[in-house]
C-alpha cells in the first residue's frame, strides 16, 4: 500500500464532499438542538431528524463518492494513475468514514450533552445512546462495504433497504428489554449486562465489516 | 506557422506519404532551393512538424540518400549530398522518373516499344506546337 | 522494409504481451501477441467490440489476463502493482474528469501522484490548446475535454502513451492540434506510443506499425508501409473463359461483364507478369487506402474461419 497516495485520494474526495460535509453537520446539529425544545412532539420529531440525517448522510455520500466514481466514469481516471486497488479502497473507505463520522460524532456528542443538561430528561438514557449510534454507524459501514466490494447500485440498494428495516426492528426490541428500559428511565447511568453485550456484538460487526472489504479488496483481479 | 513548410503532404494524393516527401525535396534541389550541404531536418523532427509517421520520413531519407541527394552521417543529421553537378542530375532524374511512370503505363495498355517511342515523339512535337 | 522497425532484443521493445487471453460472458481475447517497438507508434485498428480497450487495460494493468504474460517498459505487469504505472499514460474515451472542478485542480491534483510532472510545459498545453485554467469541466466541450485530458496525461511526460480513440468525435482542428502533439511526443525517440482508432485515416498517418484486430484475435500485424506496399487493387479486362491465377493472396473483389476487380495482399513484380501470363489485360494497379485493406483483411479472415 502506497500511503502517499491513499493521502491524496482522501483529501481529493474529502475536498470533492465538501459542500455535503458542511450541509450534513449543519442539519446534524439543527436537529438535535430540537430535541432540547421543551415539547414533547417537537423534540421526538428532532430526534426523528437526527436519525434521518444519520441515515440520508450515510446514503449520500457512499452514493457520491463511491458508486458516482463507476458510473460517471471517472474511476478509470483515477485507476489509470499509479494507484493499486487496495490504495483506492482504503482511501475511499477512510474517506467516507470520515465524513460520515463528522456529523454523526457531532449528533452523538450533542445528544449525549443533552441528556446531562436538560432538566426534563433522565441521565439513565445516556446508557442507550452508544447502542443506537452505534447501531447506526454499523448499518451504514455494512452498505459502505457493499458498495466498495460489489460496486453495484443494486446490491448497495437493496442492503440500505434491509439496514432500515433493521433499524426499526431494533428500536422495538432495543426498549422491548425490561433491563435496558429500566436503565434508561433511571437517575443515574447505569451499563445492564445485555446493554455491553449489544454493544459488543455491534463493534464485532463494524470491525467484520472492514475485515470483509480488505480481504475482498485484496482479492480482485480487474481494476475497472 | 508550421517548421518545416517547404514540406507540404496530401492525404488525398494517391502516392505514398514517403514519395510525396522524396518528390518535394527532390524538386527544391532541382530548383537550387536547397543547395548542396544546406542541412535537412532531423527525422523526428520533420515527422512531427508534417504529423506523419518516423517511419515515413526515415524510408524518404533511405530513398533521398540512395539516390545520392542526401548524405546522412550518424549523430549528425542530414544535409544535402556535395556533389558536383547535383541540381542538374535531380532534374535529370525528376525527368527520368515521370518518363518511366508514362512507359510503364503504356506497357499496360499493352503498347509495344515501337508504339511508346512514337508516342513519345508525337508527345515532343506536341509540346513543342505549344511553346510557339 | 523490416529495417526501418529494429526491435530484435527486449531492450528495444516498450511492451510486449504474449499468448493473452481473457474470457468474459460474451467475448474472448484469444491467444494475442504483441510487440511494441520503443520510439515507435503503433495504431490498432479494429471494429467496435474487437478486443482493441480490453487489450490496453490489459496493458495497463487494469484488468488481468486470463493466461499470458505482460511486460510494459521492461517491468511484468499486473494489477496488483501501481509502480508500473507511473510511466505510462492511458487515455480512454471513456473516461471522465469530475465534473464540478476546474482544469486546474485536476492539474494540482495529477500533479501530486507524479514526481515527472512538467509544470512549464502544462502552461504550453493548457495555451496550446486554447483551454481556461479555471474553467470547470462540466463547461468543456467534447474537444476541449479530451484536450484536457491528454494535457494532464502528456505534462507528466510518460514514456508510453496507451490511448484508446483519441481522436474520437474531434472535430477537425481539435483532431490536428492532438495528433500534432502526439507527434511531437516521439520527437524523443525512447518515447512510444499505442493507439487505436477506427479513424484509418488518422492511423494511416501517424502510425509506423499497424495491427488488426477482429473479433478477439490478432488478424494481422506489421510495419505501416510493407501494408500498404503488398496491397493493390487490380483491375483486369478478361475473355469469358478466364479464370483467377492460383497466386497466394490474390482475390477477387467484384466483375462485371469483362471486367475483373481483384485484391492482392503480397503483391511483388512478378505478380503483373503472372497475371499477364493468365492472359488478361491489365487495366490499372492502385494502392489500397489502409481502411480499404482493413476490411478486406477482416472479411479474408472472417471468410476463411467460416470455410
Amino acid at each position: 500500500m502506497n500511503l502517499q497516495a491513499v493521502k491524496i485520494l482522501f483529501l481529493k474526495d474529502l475536498f470533492l464532499s465538501r459542500r455535503q460535509l458542511f450541509a450534513y453537520f449543519a442539519a446534524g446539529l439543527a436537529s438535535s438542538a430540537l430535541t432540547t425544545i421543551p415539547n414533547p412532539t417537537v423534540s421526538f420529531v428532532g430526534f426523528l431528524l437526527m436519525i434521518t440525517v444519520a441515515i440520508a448522510s450515510g446514503i449520500h455520500l457512499i452514493g457520491t463518492l463511491m458508486l458516482s466514481e463507476s458510473t460517471d466514469q471517472t474511476r478509470l481516471f483515477v485507476m489509470s494513475m499509479p494507484i493499486s486497488l487496495l490504495d483506492y479502497s482504503v482511501g475511499k473507505i477512510a474517506v467516507i468514514l470520515t465524513t460520515y463520522l463528522i456529523p454523526w460524532s457531532a449528533m452523538f456528542a450533542s445528544s449525549a450533552i443533552l441528556t446531562f443538561v436538560l432538566p426534563t430528561s433522565k441521565h439513565g438514557s445516556f446508557a442507550v445512546l452508544p447502542a443506537i449510534f452505534l447501531f447506526l454507524l454499523c448499518a451504514f459501514l455494512i452498505q459502505l462495504v457493499t458498495a466498495v466490494v460489489s460496486e453495484s447500485v443494486g446490491w448497495t440498494i437493496s442492503v440500505m433497504v434491509g439496514c432500515n428495516v433493521g433499524l426499526n426492528v431494533f428500536f422495538m426490541q432495543l426498549f422491548a428489554s425490561p433491563e435496558i428500559s429500566a436503565a434508561a428511565k433511571s437517575d443515574s447511568v447505569s451499563w445492564p449486562p445485555v446493554l455491553i453485550q449489544l454493544l459488543t456484538v455491534e463493534l464485532l460487526i463494524a470491525a467484520g465489516a472492514l475485515v470483509t472489504a480488505f480481504i475482498a479488496q485484496t482479492r480482485k483481479r480487474d481494476l475497472v | 506557422m508550421e517548421r518545416h513548410s517547404f514540406i507540404t503532404i496530401s492525404q488525398s494524393d494517391p502516392r505514398p506519404l514517403y514519395l510525396q516527401v522524396v518528390e518535394q525535396i527532390q524538386r527544391r534541389v532541382a530548383v537550387g532551393d536547397l543547395v548542396p550541404g544546406a542541412e535537412l531536418p532531423s527525422i523526428r523532427e520533420l515527422a512531427s512538424s508534417l504529423q506523419v509517421s518516423v517511419i515515413t520520413i526515415k524510408r524518404a531519407y533511405l530513398e533521398l540518400e540512395h539516390n545520392g541527394i542526401i548524405s546522412t552521417r550518424h549523430g549528425k543529421g542530414s544535409v544535402i549530398a556535395d556533389s558536383p553537378g547535383l541540381q542538374s542530375s535531380v532534374q535529370e532524374r525528376e525527368f527520368r522518373d515521370h518518363l518511366e511512370k508514362a512507359v510503364q503505363l503504356g506497357m499496360l495498355l499493352g503498347m509495344s516499344r515501337a508504339e511508346i517511342q512514337k508516342k513519345i515523339a508525337e508527345a515532343y512535337d506536341h509540346a513543342q506546337r505549344g511553346i510557339k | 522494409m523490416t529495417t526501418l522497425l529494429e526491435a530484435s532484443t527486449d531492450a528495444g521493445l516498450a511492451a510486449r504481451l504474449q499468448n493473452i487471453t481473457k474470457s468474459y460472458a460474451h467475448f474472448q481475447l484469444k491467444k494475442i501477441h504483441l510487440e511494441l517497438v520503443k520510439g515507435s507508434v503503433m495504431g490498432l485498428i479494429g471494429p467496435n467490440g474487437a478486443g482493441k480497450s480490453t487489450i490496453m487495460r490489459i496493458l495497463m494493468g487494469l484488468v488481468n489476463p486470463d493466461s499470458g504474460t505482460v511486460s510494459v517498459l521492461g517491468t511484468t505487469i499486473s494489477s496488483s502493482d501501481a509502480a508500473a504505472k507511473q510511466d505510462i499514460g492511458y487515455f480512454s474515451d471513456d473516461m471522465r474528469l469530475y465534473k464540478p472542478e476546474s482544469v486546474g485542480w485536476h492539474m494540482q491534483f495529477v500533479r501530486s501522484l507524479y514526481p515527472t510532472w512538467d509544470d512549464q510545459y502544462a502552461a504550453d498545453l493548457l495555451r496550446r490548446f486554447g483551454l481556461i485554467e479555471h474553467q470547470a469541466v462540466k463547461g468543456l466541450s467534447h474537444g476541449q475535454r479530451v484536450k484536457a485530458m491528454l494535457l494532464l496525461i502528456l505534462a507528466r511526460r510518460p514514456k508510453l502513451l496507451i490511448l484508446d480513440e483519441p481522436t474520437n468525435g474531434l472535430d477537425p482542428v481539435a483532431r490536428h492540434e492532438v495528433l500534432g502533439e502526439l507527434m511531437k511526443v516521439v520527437e524523443d525517440e525512447n518515447r512510444t506510443i499505442l493507439y487505436s482508432s477506427h479513424n484509418t485515416q488518422d492511423v494511416e498517418q501517424i502510425s509506423d506499425s499497424i495491427t488488426f484486430i477482429d473479433r478477439g484475435h490478432v488478424i494481422s500485424a506489421g510495419n505501416r508501409d510493407e501494408y500498404l506496399d503488398r496491397w493493390k487493387r487490380i483491375r483486369l479486362q478478361v475473355s469469358d473463359d478466364w479464370s483467377v491465377p492460383n497466386l497466394d493472396g490474390l482475390r477477387l473483389e467484384s466483375s462485371f461483364r469483362s471486367l475483373r476487380v481483384l485484391s492482392m495482399n503480397q503483391f511483388q513484380d512478378s505478380t503483373m507478369e503472372r497475371i499477364q501470363e493468365s492472359g488478361a489485360t491489365i487495366e490499372s494497379i492502385a494502392p489500397m487506402t489502409l481502411e480499404e485493406i482493413f476490411v478486406s483483411t477482416v472479411m479474408r479472415g472472417r471468410e476463411e474461419k467460416s470455410l
